[in-house]
């Protein structure tokens, strides 16, 4: 636990944890602006055909549909964000050499890159709730409460208290492909040690991931296996009705993976000469 | 013997990077490794860390404390963006270790450090970051410091500094201390005991001084009327201004020096024996 | 040839005279619904159309005379453009002619099925069918080809044979296909492009349930 607390300590003592927290917000602000525009254009396309036949009471241009629409773009922007990051926690220490200092204390390499993990996982779910938080908070404050129209086994209505459910557990599935993201990129830097290669691959692992995500496999392996297809299983809580085995053996699929990268990481830390 | 380290090697890949190195350090004791850039020093500290896993031989630490080795690795690393007493807490806790503000005070104090100075430490001199790295190795009282080049970059007034820490701790506390450099100077007057590494390999060991004076090929002498010695006139010289570069041949230095102190007009301020580097490093022919 | 001339003129002027004759028993009906001064009622809703999952909405009905209909709801609700009208104001509004097209069985009940036809063109609409049960001076069902927005069936159902206002209404109409904002879909969304073709004109209703009624009449 010490070894844990000591690695927050270190995080937060660091200027550029603050410059990222600062650029993750702004990047929500952006977003959320973003969304208010988009979502005017979204909801005349999504209800103009309905709107021949029905005339409409309430807005649906809300908090709610906002919080839905930043939810869509979170995936990328955050996780980029997150992973340069978080793989700094370690690179900084190579570059440093501070790992050398901290390995020569009566100190195992693997109770030290452990702490790094757990500890980067904290710090992921500390800005992912801090994210959500702000999130929930001025869609509401801004844009108020209502009921939440979404297109995905077709067009879907759900009530403000239910989207509010969904879109909280949304996040809290979400943050399960965070968490894969932060190890994978701790991993990376195990790996590469140098910061800006590991960036790129970084960078690289979630573009290709995303461009995988929207490949059609007609497999049921890949679809339930293979990682990039089980990184958006928050977007089955807005079907009508929602597949809970799917998102279950999806993110159980998902947490083995991470278990896995971040064993294979601790593993190659501990094999490795400090040199 | 605190630390004993028997035929130590290692490779990467094809090179040979240490074959069959030993060495061993007692309480008190002041070792110094000698060797030219690339010969093996910082890796051989390295294994003894526990930073790189040797390819074969032993290596013993008779030792019950909780930390048995300290040390500092080249340069030393340090949290610049933490200040001194935050990184000797951080580096404590990190070996489980709880400490009193007085403790961390009187650490920073016992390596000269100002426990007032509250900024980080990317602002301080490399002398200062040198202090605080040996405070760290200090951390949870370890029976043997290892210093891999703990001179570089500090002026001379820091290695006097440093040189005296490190009598200090030998001395005072008992600790043993292995200590590496590629200038003879930094360690000549330091060490008890002299280990000599090059391409890998242990060429030489034993008392410093007597390393010193076998690898001794010539001697610098200061002194008055050096030009009009009678006795230097006899052997191979090179006279500067207040100074005489001698090469004393067969001729023991102390009955050089003997006969010269015996001779009125000349008078012997200081004698610098300039070692052979060659000699230094050549292996000893057993 | 002169007299074949004035024989046809008085035969059209005496269909025409037959034909904007509105109907007896819809006189009676209107004059019954006419006698509501405003109705207040709680209105329970649910959509079924296909490619639409909405939960049952709950909102609320006012109508005053000689005003349109006031929907209200905390939550967003899909009012369907007809059916609501429950005191057929919007039918009567335009100059109509009415044709009785006889009686007729509609779920076994014995009803009359009469024609409206606007005879201006202001009207919203080009035709409506109402099929009305003569004794109970209820709606059973109505008809209306809207000139803008297709056309809807409406089914009335009643709580008893004395009662004015109908307790649930069933509305069907047509909705073509969703048009999809492609930009804004989520990751895993498909877009099946045959049954989109499929789907582009869709039928589908909505079945409002109307209770606590507070009637206001004159």
């Amino acid at each position: 636990m010490d070894l844990i607390r000591i690695e927050l300590f270190k995080i937060y003592r660091q200027r550029k944890t603050f410059y990222a927290i600062a650029a993750i917000f702004v990047l929500e602000a952006f977003i959320m602006v973003s969304a208010y525009f988009q979502g005017r254009e979204f909801l005349d396309i999504l209800l103009e055909n309905l709107r021949e036949s029905f005339e409409f009471r309430g807005d649906l241009l809300n908090g709610n549909l906002i919080i839905y629409l930043v939810l869509n773009s979170f995936w990328f922007h955050i996780p980029l964000i997150l992973m340069i990051v978080v793989s700094g926690f370690l690179t900084s220490e190579y570059k440093d050499r501070t790992v050398e200092a901290v390995l020569i204390q009566p100190v195992s390499k693997f109770r030290f890159i452990t702490a790094k993990y757990l500890s980067a996982l904290i710090f992921t779910l500390f800005i992912l709730g801090i994210l959500v938080i702000s999130t929930f908070v001025l869609a509401y404050t801004f844009f108020g409460t209502g009921d939440l129209v979404v297109f995905l086994d077709g067009l879907s209505f759900f009530e403000s208290r239910e989207a509010f459910t969904r879109l909280a557990y949304a996040f809290v599935i979400g943050s399960v492909t965070m968490i894969f993201y932060a190890v994978v990129s701790l991993t990376l830097a195990v790996l590469l040690q140098e910061a800006t290669i590991t960036w790129i691959l970084a960078a690289l692992f979630l573009i290709g991931t995303t461009l995988f995500l929207r490949l059609e496999f007609e497999s049921d392996l890949m679809e339930y296996y293979f990682f990039p297809k089980l990184t958006d299983s928050w977007q089955y809580l807005f079907y009508a009705e929602i597949p809970l085995g799917v998102i279950l053996k999806k993110n159980v699929a998902l947490l083995l993976y991470t278990v896995v990268i971040g064993w294979i990481g601790i593993r190659v830390f501990q094999k490795r000469d400090i040199s | 013997m605190i630390l004993s380290a028997v035929d130590i090697c290692k490779s990467y890949g094809s090179r040979k990077v240490l074959k069959e190195v030993s060495l061993s350090c007692r309480e008190g004791e002041i070792c110094g490794l000698i060797g030219p850039n690339g010969a093996g020093k910082s890796t051989l500290f390295r294994i003894l860390l526990g930073l790189v896993t040797k390819d074969s031989g032993t290596l013993r630490i008779s030792s019950q404390a909780p930390k048995p080795l300290g040390g500092i690795i080249e340069k030393p690393a340090l949290y610049g963006y933490l200040n001194a007493f935050e990184n000797l807490k951080v580096f404590s806790r990190i070996q489980g270790l709880s400490c009193s503000y007085e403790t961390y005070r009187n650490l920073m104090e016992q390596v000269g450090l100002s426990p007032e100075r509250e900024d980080p430490v990317r602002n301080y001199s490399m002398g200062m970051k040198q202090r605080l790295g040996l405070a760290i190795a200090l951390l949870n009282a370890p029976d043997c410091v290892i210093l891999d080049e703990p001179f570089s970059g500090l002026d001379p007034i820091g290695i006097r500094a440093l040189q005296e820490q490190v009598r200090h701790l030998a001395r005072e506390h008992g600790i043993g201390v292995l200590i590496s450099s590629h200038n003879l100077v930094e360690l000549g007057d330091l060490c008890d005991r002299f280990f000599v590494i090059n391409h890998g390999e242990i060429v030489k060991e034993g008392p410093a001084r007597e390393i010193l004076q076998a690898a001794a090929g010539r001697y610098l002498i200061y002194g008055h009327g050096l030009e009009d010695s009678a006795t230097l006139r006899l052997l191979q010289t090179e006279f500067r201004k207040g100074s005489v570069l001698l090469s004393p041949g067969e001729l023991p230095i102390e009955d050089i020096l003997k006969r010269l102190t015996g001779e009125t007009e000349v008078s012997v301020t200081a004698c610098i024996p300039q070692t052979n580097l060659s000699i230094l490093f050549d292996k000893e022919m057993i | 040839m002169r007299n074949r001339q004035y024989l046809m003129a008085i035969l059209l002027m005496g269909y025409g005279l037959l034909a904007q004759q509105v109907d007896p028993g819809l006189v009676r009906l209107k004059d019954r619904l006419d006698s509501i001064s405003g109705f207040k009622a709680s209105l329970r809703m649910e959509v079924d159309i296909s490619f639409v999952n909405m939960p049952v909405k709950h909102a609320y009905v006012v109508y005053e005379k000689g005003a349109p209909v006031r929907i209200t709801s905390e939550d967003f609700v899909m009012i369907p453009k007809r059916g609501l009208d429950l005191t057929l104001n919007e039918l009567f509004k335009y100059p109509f002619m009415t044709l009785n097209l006889g009686v007729v069985s509609l779920d076994g009940r014995k009803c009359e099925q009469i024609k409206i036809i606007p005879t201006t063109d202001d009207s919203d609409y080009s035709i409506a069918t109402l099929w009305m049960d003569p004794e109970s001076l209820q709606i059973l069902k109505s008809q209306i080809s809207t000139k803008k927005n297709g056309v809807y069936d409406i089914i009335y159902g009643y709580t008893g044979p004395g009662e004015l206002l109908p307790s649930e209404i069933r509305v069907d109409l047509s909705v073509s296909g969703i048009k999809v904002p492609l930009r804004f879909l989520g990751k895993d969304t498909r877009i099946d492009q045959d049954k989109r073709k499929e789907q582009e004109e869709e039928k589908g209703s909505i079945i409002i349930q109307l209770t606590d009624y507070h009637i206001s009449r004159l």
